[in-house]
């Protein structure tokens, strides 16, 4: 078939089909996990026998016969339950969904090596046989009356008595009911909103990210071009002030400020995708897990709408799956448990996404056994994390910030006994490499909540310039929790550390200078200040000379030579056309933890 | 070849498919995601088209009614029309003519097949 187009023609239709087989896998999905909680809906069933039939339908064309073939069986399958030929049970969606996982691998491949590669259908393509019960194929005797297997009804009966349902399976997961009648054609209504929705739709056009990304890159150059005119206008400014045209230049240069500052903001926009893209995901994972752990979770999802940088969508996936993984795992209990508790049998995971001003803030909570602060300060005692003073001081909140720390979380043990554990120092690492930060609560038996806050996007930053020595640098605005002037009379020691007392806490504080080796400044101040970066169990005060104040910087990266500089997350071009580098906020505990 | 065809099918792939099919050949090509779609395509065009292509099973508005309409319109009334469509089944293919399709092309198929179809109406 190849032969008849040119390549890039085959391509772009082979493009084509990635794009429109990726919306349909998605919506495959979402829909699946939906019909299994409400069997009964007609419309939905169809709208999930046509995303298999279009599959079926377009990997023809392209000769993916692998693809078309497992399709095809999925078809049969779903075909059937829309005639009520077939009754909807765990076991079927089960199989459903795993051929749905297939396809998408098998997706995958073609996406990554151009051409479908050879897998062994034969489990799946008997497991979806099986399902279908002694029946005989649904293309033979569609309207014949047959009272196939148990689980089967007969398509005439159904017809007659829609509404009524057959005895649910033992499993609780999934209500067996009978579908009801199809409903062949809508209501004139429905098909006009429909139609109004796909018109919508229609106004919108793809855009390869690259071109964005370039995009952004120029509006980043644009943005540095504005701060240096500006600055610029202000020295003329003062130095010809009065004149004629240094009027029509602030002018002038205001007016390409506030429309730089509008394109940026646009710019941004376009890059945004709503959390849902994430969200969308987790039903099917809670609902798996679920299944196999024999617990019953309903799964809240709370602001898809909320839109954020299409890189941080992109990375913030795995760690939120871990985070909803462990409520499943270590959180919800089991339905015995939780009666005895006294609470519901069905556990409640709640996952929220909000826009909180340049921040977007993520919430996984659950209503499972929480943490239990006493476990973990024993262990966290017991790793050599805190001496139990130091743990007597601290507030039950801080000592569950333990959970975060590497040594403490890579002990199996913990898991069983916290609720949660494992993995929890990689979450920690991945948000903060998207200048995020994580931070828990938790109370024993009510549930735990995670929240996550990020920046809206990554390649523009709100910093805060701060002077140390001679050196000027950028801190992210996004790490910094406050600053305090310092009283030099309030550091003390505590195990040979540099601490001050910042109301009820002990924060551990390092001079800036000693972590970046920047030379000291020759007249020097009598007065500092202490930057407050971190959250969560990871805090530190850093001392610097001075605050300069807050500016917006693009994040240019250092090159590959620099690029690793520890400490250091790259560099920005300011106003006055300074290169000034950006502290790495997460890099500098590497550093620090090594020099305390 | 010469001419416009309008080619309808809610999967654009398969519209891709088929516009690359048929632009090889010289012929020009209008496309539209449904049978809503294809009405407004046609009557926002200046020239009425000289063959429609199209899908029978639709979104908001299928293939059987899309033909039906243009069949009841002058301008339409004999313009040949070929369906695609992956049901098997010989029924649809008799109600196609019957609402009044000229041929009929399953899917999948391949460019050749479709040229050699759509070059009997451009003689």
């Amino acid at each position: 078939m190849a032969d008849d187009f040119a390549l890039d023609e085959m391509q772009a239709i082979v493009d084509e089909f990635m794009v429109e087989a990726d919306e349909l896998m998605s919506q495959l999905d979402a829909d699946l996990v939906t019909i299994e909680k409400t069997p009964d809906d007609l419309e939905l069933l169809n709208r999930i026998f046509r995303s298999a039939h279009t599959i079926k339908g377009t990997s023809g064309f392209l000769g993916f016969t692998n693809l078309s073939s497992l399709t095809h069986h999925m078809e049969d399958v779903l075909n059937r339950l829309r005639k009520s030929e077939l009754t909807l049970s765990a076991d079927l969606m089960d199989v459903l969904l795993e051929s749905v996982d297939i396809l998408k691998e098998m997706l995958a491949d073609i996406a990554n090596e151009g051409h479908e590669v050879d897998r062994d259908l034969t489990d799946i393509l008997a497991k979806l046989e099986s399902v279908q019960g002694e029946a005989e194929p649904p293309s033979q005797d569609k309207h014949e009356d047959k009272p196939d297997s148990p689980k089967a009804v007969s398509s005439k009966t159904k017809k007659k008595i829609p509404e009524e349902t057959t005895e649910p399976l033992s499993d609780d997961n999934a209500k067996v009911t009978a579908p009801s009648q199809p409903q062949e054609k809508k209501t004139d209504e429905v098909r006009k909103k429909e139609f109004l929705e796909r018109r919508k739709a229609d106004k919108t056009i793809r855009v390869d990210v690259q071109r964005l990304d370039s995009l952004m890159d120029m509006v980043g150059e644009l943005v540095l071009g504005r701060n240096a005119l500006v600055q610029l206008e202000r020295k003329i400014g003062a130095r010809w002030e009065g004149e004629d045209e240094i009027e029509k230049l602030n002018q002038a240069s205001t007016q390409v400020s506030f429309i730089t500052t509008e394109l940026q903001m646009a710019v941004m926009q376009l890059r945004m995708l709503p959390v849902g893209n994430v969200f969308n995901k987790f039903p099917r994972v809670v609902r798996d897990l679920a299944r196999d752990q024999g617990k019953k979770i309903d799964l809240k999802l709370i602001g898809e709408d909320t839109e954020l940088d299409k890189t941080v969508i992109e990375e913030i996936g795995d760690p939120l799956v871990h985070l909803i993984r462990n409520s499943c795992d270590h959180g919800i209990e089991t339905p015995d448990v939780r009666k005895e508790l006294g609470k519901p049998e069905n556990g409640t995971i709640e996952l929220t996404a909000a826009q909180e001003g340049s921040n977007i803030v993520i919430t996984i909570s659950d209503d499972g056994r929480g943490i239990d602060v006493d476990r973990v300060a024993e262990k966290a005692i017991e790793k050599g994390l805190a001496t139990t003073d130091e743990i007597a001081a601290m507030s039950d909140r801080d000592i569950m910030r333990f959970i975060f720390n590497p040594g403490f979380s890579t002990a199996a043990v913990v898991t069983d006994v916290s609720g949660r554990g494992v993995g929890m120092d990689v979450v920690r690492t991945n948000i903060e490499k998207l200048n995020g930060t994580i931070d828990i609560e938790s109370e024993k038996n009510q549930g735990t909540k995670m929240t996550i806050k990020l920046p809206l996007t990554l390649a523009i930053i709100q910093g805060l310039l701060v002077k140390s020595g001679d050196d000027i640098f950028v801190i992210p605005l996004s790490a910094v929790s406050e600053t305090v002037k310092l009283n030099p009379d309030a550091v003390s020691f505590v195990n040979k550390k540099e601490v001050i007392r910042l109301r009820d806490t002990v924060l551990p504080v390092l001079n800036l200078r000693e972590i970046l080796f920047t030379e000291p400044s020759y007249d020097e101040q009598e007065t500092s200040y202490v930057v407050v970066v971190g959250f969560a169990e990871k805090r530190l005060g850093l001392i610097v000379d001075e605050l300069l104040g807050q500016e917006e910087v693009v994040i240019k990266s250092m090159g590959d030579y620099l690029g690793n500089t520890p400490g250091i997350a790259g560099a920005t071009i300011m106003g006055d056309g300074r290169i000034r580098l950006i502290v790495d906020v997460g890099g500098l505990f590497k550093l620090v933890s090594s020099l305390m | 070849m010469k001419g416009t065809i309008l080619v309808v099918d809610d999967s654009p792939t398969v519209v891709k498919f088929v516009s690359f099919s048929l632009k090889s050949t010289g012929l020009k090509v209008v496309t539209a995601s449904d049978g809503m779609d294809a009405m407004e395509k046609i009557s926002s065009l200046d020239k009425s088209v000289d063959m429609i292509i199209t899908d029978l099973n639709m979104p908001n508005m299928d293939g059987y009614e899309l033909i039906s309409s243009l069949r009841q319109s002058e301008e339409y009334s004999d313009t040949p029309i070929i369906i695609l469509s992956s049901e098997e089944d010989a029924a649809d293919k008799a109600l196609g003519s019957e609402v009044g399709a000229n041929s009929y092309l399953t899917k999948p198929f391949v460019s050749k097949v479709l040229i050699e179809e759509v070059s009997k109406y451009f003689e």
